[in-house]
């Protein structure tokens, strides 16, 4: 009916059973990547083995090389990264990811932000909006791709390659999902997550991606921390301007400062009691302690920022016993963890950040060393770093474990693949998923009557009857010329699905049968056609009569259209009839729109789709 | 540093060479007329549709009702108390959503029934206006249409019994489209640039169209805001051109600029009111013009600081009244003695008033909004007391425009 337009919950049945469905193809897809690289695995093994046993090399000495293992810094960043990715892949399979993502977490992450970051934001909403299940799935395998490539390629150019993919990645979801970070918004705070936690899995990203040689000093380590330790008292100084809304706890009758008001809403979010209970306390001993929390947070923040611009051990790991320490009490006390309520796509900056000042301590204090590694002198353990050793032909020199390494970040990547693809396809397509239009109207019903047979006069005042248009396929509607809502979406609707069909759109005719029993002369339908910009659409007919013929029609077609009193539009069904060539209806669809151009634009590809069913049959 | 000390002169310069530049500019345009100055800003007052009309068989009122402050669920209705009833009767006109307003052109009948010709304001994606014609009161409706929509005035239509219809459109920067007999067909008859362009749209300084008037035996007269001070915007055409028919104010008035907020032929009475004022105060001017062509008009009646004018209402004899909204959301009617005549406060109407009318009888009744509740207040004269006459429910369909 006219102004009850649907709203899309963000649990929505049909997109939800949509989403999980493709993430089940997809992971079919994966599986069968997997089966085939483990064939593969499988003859290059048995080629190895019998080249091997025909060349007498099977019992051979192994090669002894002296490489350097993997620095422990980079395996912290490299592992507790993969983790993290992997982590927030597990969480973009939450239910209300498709419908929810933009409204509850994108949107209001660039609330606060100028309006050309919010633009620039804008298009990030519209891609999701329009492809909400291809790119809710997208994103699980992306993140759980480069979090397995992380993992499973400790070494070499493989391991690299997982480092610029966070960084491709992480910087996509920096400027979109998280509006770069919130620090061009007011209000910014490394309490609250400034720069984003995704900038911490770039920067990880970055320090994987660099030559494994630069580790073999400290100097890596100590660029590390002098940069988060400027960052750190950076932070301290914005944690202490007057003014921002921090020294303030709660005062009765003024409104909650901010740390507060923050900690009170992350209290709301669904979540286990107990740290509900755990946040609300905190809560409450900020509202009435707020000065004394903020000169807390000021105080270690700048101290541990300051020590770490020093770059010496000895000072540097109690301030990371400090750092972690307020990282985590952040963690659980204001971010909540991050990741609940449904929508939430990582566990926030802190871990992450933590994660970086870990490395960045143990690049300083734990320089590697080169240690004997007894193999075969392959690319699995030392790839550039290490003297490689050519003169044995592949199947002696290359070991099992390198073969398995390398077909693992193989499969890897076709996970990142089977996540990149669509999300491309989604960001250049124009055009809805046509899944919207099936959650807001439902599947449409498949039949096969005959039309029932109608005589009226079109926008023009000739005579039209639905034997004139045999041999078209006809999408027929009802619309009511002077409706200030549904009806001119509808028409729209109706346009751009005759564009979107291209060279059929000659086989088919677009018709509206007026459905209101007052405003119904061809006055009112051609106000209406020169409204929404139909008057030259050749295909359009407007169609309308006496009020005992549109009664007919109406009856016939299953239509009310009831006169409301004190100021409403006519209540009228939304339905369209598609009627083949043959004067048959094949499909009826409820067309009522949703909310926003996105359900409107899904609905004209679905509209166009249906056609060219009935076309083709 | 040193760029903000050396910036100032440099911009100072430029902005007195732009200065410069555009008075020049202004010069060759429009070169000052005798009596006129073009440096004022008209006035752009937002009158508000809540309007009333007594005619000899009754009163007509346009009420919004719902939840005023969303536009969405703010439904207008229009109401009719005869002239010896007691209570207000609902005739909005079916078949249309009224989100966007509504305005009523009553035809004073000659013995019987008054007809109404109503329009209903664009909205959302309505960018034209259905129109409604009642022959009966409001018993029954017959459509019709302007293809563009009518600009947001209580007086954005006039009808006349034996010369047809006017309508003011707000497309083209305003103008004004008659109508001979069917009122779905209508044709251009001027707009606002070609009203500015002639002598005496020059005089005036020609701002917004404001309202138009079907005056027996006189033609389409065109009401607008004039920033020459002064100078009121009444339009009328005569010898093929438009001329300026409305009176020219002197005194203290006569140093600002003026814009007609209603304008209406009033059983024979062509009446209007004006604003005058400038950015620090504005006051209304009732006038009427007299059979012999002269005008009359009342007194100035000042608003006071941060008052806005949110219902006016003709009376039979075309003497307006104003239900006025102060600084502190106090609530203030004003009703001329007459055409044009003096000024007179009335009591403070009962909170929620949305709308005042003068009955044929002098009765004046307030009409209160409360959501889907419309309250009829009568004041007692001789009390000086609001009393509750009547209640009405109205079915408000909420949601229905969302």
């Amino acid at each position: 009916m006219p102004g009850m337009g649907t709203y899309l919950q963000t649990k929505n049945p049909v997109i939800v059973s949509a989403f999980h469905g493709a993430l089940f193809h997809q992971l079919l897809l994966v599986g069968l990547v997997l089966v085939a690289l483990s064939v593969v695995w499988n003859i290059l093994r048995t080629t190895q083995y019998r080249r091997s046993v025909a060349a007498g090399t099977i019992t051979g000495p192994p090669a002894t090389v002296m490489v350097p293992a993997e620095p422990v810094a980079r395996r912290v960043l490299r592992v507790g990264f993969g983790m993290l990715w992997i982590l927030d892949a597990v969480l973009q399979l939450q239910a209300a990811m498709p419908l929810g993502l933009p409204s509850s977490v994108l949107q209001p992450a660039a609330s606060s932000s100028p309006g050309w970051v919010q633009h620039v934001v804008h298009f990030g909403v519209r891609i999701w909006t329009d492809h909400p299940v291809q790119a809710a799935a997208a994103a699980v395998w992306l993140q759980l791709g480069i979090g397995a490539l992380l993992l499973l390629a400790p070494r070499g150019r493989w391991s690299r390659l997982a480092g610029l993919a966070s960084i491709g990645w992480g910087l996509i979801v920096w400027v979109f999902g998280e509006a770069f970070g919130g620090i061009f918004g007011s209000g910014a705070s490394w309490l609250f997550g400034t720069p984003g936690a995704v900038l911490f899995y770039c920067l990880g990203g970055v320090l994987v991606a660099l030559p494994e040689r630069i580790w073999s000093s400290p100097r890596p380590g100590r660029l590390i921390l002098r940069a988060l330790g400027v960052f750190l008292v950076g932070m301290a100084v914005l944690q202490a301007w007057p003014g921002r809304g921090f020294w303030q706890g709660s005062v009765p009758g003024k409104s909650p400062g901010a740390l507060t008001a923050m900690v009170r809403a992350m209290a709301q979010t669904s979540q286990p009691g107990v740290l509900a209970s755990v946040v609300r306390a905190f809560g409450r001993f900020d509202a009435s302690h707020g000065w004394g929390v903020n000169l807390v947070v000021v105080v270690l923040l700048a101290a541990s920022g300051l020590a770490f611009c020093t770059a010496t051990p000895r000072l540097v790991r109690p301030a990371l016993y400090v750092a972690v320490v307020l990282c985590v009490a952040d963690w659980v006390l204001v971010q909540d963890l991050g990741f609940l309520g449904g929508v939430g796509t990582d566990p926030n900056s802190m871990l992450p950040m933590a994660l970086v000042l870990v490395s960045g301590y143990l690049a300083i204090s734990r320089v590697p060393v080169g240690v004997p590694v007894v193999v075969a002198a392959d690319r699995s353990v030392s790839d550039s770093d290490a003297p490689v050793v050519r003169t044995r032909p592949w199947w002696d020199r290359v070991a099992p474990s390198y073969l398995t390494r390398v077909l693992a970040a193989i499969a890897a990547i076709a996970v990142v693949l089977v996540g990149a693809i669509p999300m491309a396809a989604a960001s250049v397509n124009p055009n809805a998923d046509p899944i919207l239009a099936v959650a807001v109207d439902g599947t449409p019903n498949i039949v096969d009557l005959r039309a029932p047979p109608f005589d009226l006069v079109d926008q023009a005042g000739r005579s039209v009857s639905l034997s004139d248009l045999g041999g078209k396929t006809v999408a027929l509607t009802f619309l009511d010329p002077v409706c200030t809502s549904d009806c001119p979406l509808i028409a729209q609707e109706f346009r751009y699905a005759n564009s979107l069909l291209g060279a059929d759109s000659d086989k088919v005719v677009f018709a509206a049968v007026v459905a209101n029993p007052i405003y119904r002369a061809t006055a009112f339908t051609n106000a209406f056609d020169r409204q929404e910009g139909l008057e030259h659409m050749r295909n359009w007919l407007f169609l309308t009569g006496s009020l005992p013929a549109l009664d007919q029609v109406w009856e016939n077609y299953g239509v009310e259209a009831d006169v409301v009193p004190a100021g409403a539009m006519v209540d009228h069904s939304e339905l369209a009839y598609l009627i083949d060539a043959r004067g048959h209806t094949r499909e009826v669809l409820s067309t009522e729109p949703g909310n926003g151009s996105a359900s409107s634009s899904s609905f004209s590809v679905y509209l166009a789709n249906a056609l060219r069913r009935v076309i083709n049959r | 540093m040193r760029w903000s000390r050396t910036a100032p002169p440099r911009a100072a310069g430029v902005l007195a060479l732009l200065v410069a530049a555009t008075g020049l500019v202004g010069c060759s345009s429009s070169p000052p007329r005798e009596g006129a100055t073009s440096t004022v800003s008209p006035l752009s007052i937002r009158l508000p549709l809540d309007a009333t009309l007594a005619t000899g068989t009754g009163v007509v009122a346009v009420v919004p009702m719902g939840r005023l402050g969303d536009a969405l669920n703010t439904f207008w209705q229009l109401l009719f108390r005869s002239t010896n009833a007691t209570r207000w009767a609902l005739v909005t006109p079916p078949g249309v959503a009224d989100n966007g307003g509504l305005v009523v052109s009553p035809i004073p009948s000659r013995g019987g029934k008054d007809s109404w010709l109503a329009g209903f304001e664009p909205s959302q994606a309505l960018d034209f206006s259905p129109l409604a014609l009642s022959v009966d009161q409001g018993a029954s409706w017959s459509p019709g249409v302007v293809t563009d929509g009518l600009a947001p005035v209580p007086d954005a239509l006039s009808t006349s019994v034996d010369a047809g219809s006017v309508a003011l459109v707000r497309t083209r920067g305003g103008a004004v489209l008659m109508s001979t007999g069917n009122i779905s067909m209508w044709s251009e008859l001027v707009t606002r640039s070609a009203i500015a362009s002639t002598e005496a749209g020059r005089s005036c300084g020609v701002g917004d169209l404001t309202a138009v008037a079907l005056v027996p035996s006189r033609g389409v007269e065109v009401g607008t805001a004039c920033s020459a001070p002064g100078v009121v915007g009444i339009f009328g055409r005569a010898r093929g051109s438009w001329r300026l028919v409305g009176p020219r104010l002197s005194g203290r008035t006569g140093a600002e600029p003026t814009q007609m907020l209603r304008l209406v032929d009033a059983n024979g009475v062509t009446s209007g009111l004006l604003a005058v004022g400038d950015k620090t105060g504005t006051s209304l001017i009732g006038m009427a013009r007299t059979t012999g062509g002269a005008w009359s008009r009342s007194a100035p009646l000042p608003l006071g600081p941060g008052g806005r004018v949110i219902s006016t209402g003709v009376e039979v004899g075309g003497g307006y009244v104003v239900l006025v909204s102060g600084s502190n959301r106090s609530l203030a009617i004003d009703t001329e003695t007459g055409p044009a005549g003096d000024w007179q406060a009335l009591p403070a109407p009962p909170p929620g008033t949305e709308a005042v009318a003068v009955g044929s009888h002098g009765e004046v009744d307030a009409l209160g909004v409360a959501s889907t509740l419309l309250t009829d207040w009568r004041l007692d004269a001789s009390a000086g007391t609001w009393s509750k006459i009547g209640t009405m429910t109205v079915p408000i369909p909420f949601g229905s425009s969302s």
